[in-house]
This record gives structure tokens, sequence and C-alpha cells, in this order.
């Protein structure tokens, strides 16, 4: 039996980049893609000062893919 | 994350939060006004839920808890978390013992837990609320 995307709880890496810009200051593109801590931290520091957000702006879609690979992984295994 | 990465940035957070309140105090101490970084607030005009914190945590170390209540509440939590999580891994580092990154995959997982969120959700709504009602 294969897996989808969407059982397989991917996330895609444009949608991550919207939430990023739009919801990024309160964390939300690192709840999305699974990092619960780091969206916490970031919701408590008003976005890392402002600094953070911009930071995930570019950074977010590779973090996404990252995330992807890790959940291939333990699909696989 | 890798156990790696995770203390590094945790530790780079504190030192960068440690530099923060410092600045911020002195800013205080001499009658100039705080630095607004918040780019939620600089856009809307709004504070964001965190908007406060600092100024809490200033308050927290002066003793004066009531007033860092009104500030934001949140200040408690990060003001905690900046005192013990860079002891704690420090301390993990020494003894080669990843017991803070357990500690912080079984909190990822409990606050995951739906029931968990929900309220997590609720009651930040609820302090955002009085956020924006003290600013306006």
């Amino acid at each position: 039996m294969g897996y989808n995307r969407k059982t397989a709880g991917f996330k895609d890496p444009t949608i991550s980049l919207v939430v990023s810009l739009l919801g990024g200051h309160f964390g939300i593109d690192r709840f999305l893609i699974g990092d619960t801590g780091l969206g916490v931290a970031k919701l408590l520091t008003c976005g890392g000062l402002g600094i953070w957000t911009i930071i995930d702006w570019f950074m977010i879609m590779g973090r996404t893919r990252e995330v992807n690979f890790e959940k291939l992984q333990q699909v696989i295994m | 994350m890798p156990k790696k990465n995770l203390y590094l940035l945790i530790l780079g957070f504190a030192l960068a939060g440690y530099a923060w309140v410092i600045l911020n105090h002195y800013l205080l101490k001499t009658n100039n006004p705080t630095l607004n970084v918040c780019l939620f607030r600089q856009a809307t005009g709004i504070p964001c839920p965190s908007c406060g914190t600092t100024h809490a945590i200033l308050s927290i170390t002066k003793g004066n808890f009531r007033q860092a209540m009104e500030e934001n509440i949140l200040g408690f939590p990060i003001a905690l978390m900046l005192v013990i999580f860079p002891v704690w891994i420090l301390i993990d580092l020494i003894r080669k013992k990843e017991s803070f990154y357990q500690f912080y995959l079984g909190a990822e997982s409990f606050l995951r837990k739906k029931w968990v969120a929900w309220s997590a959700l609720v009651f930040l709504l609820v302090n955002w609320g009085w956020n924006i009602f003290k600013s306006g």
C-alpha cells in the first residue's frame, strides 16, 4: 500500500512560505511544519524581535523539505 | 532537530535574550524610550500577543510581580526559561547527558495534544485581547 502526501503528513513548501509571510510573526509557520517548540519560542518573542520572522521567510521552504525528508525516512523504515 | 543544533540554538537565544533585557534596562535607566521592534505592531498599530514581555521581565527582576502581570503575564514563563534552560543545557553538556533534549521532545508532544493546544490558544487569545485593550 503506497502513501500519498496527505497520509504521510507532508507539507507543501510553498504553502509554508505563504503562511510564513502572513503568520510567521506568531510562529504559525513553525507550528505548521511540526516544529512546535520553535513555534512557541517565536510566538513568545515577538517573532524573535522581528529578526527571526524575516529570516524564516527565506529559510522556511528549506526547513519544510527537511521535515518532509525526515518523515519520508520514518515511513520507509 | 538534532540535539547539538537545538542546544546551540537555545544557548544563542538565551544570550540574545539577556543582551536584549540588559539593553532595555540601560535605556529605561537613562530615560530613553525602549526599542519597539515588533513588526506586527509597526505594521498594524496593534500590539502582538507577546508585546510588553520585555517590560514584564524587567519588572520581575526588580521584584514588581504585580506590575509584570499587568504588562504581560507571558513575561513569567520567558523569565523562567531564560534562567533555567541555559543552566540545564550547560549541565547536560558537562555531564554528557541529554536530559534537556528528552524534556524538549516530551514538551513538544505534550503541546501537540489537542486539549493542550486548544487551552493554550484560548489563553493566548484572552491575553492578547487584554494586551490590545490596555494599549488602546
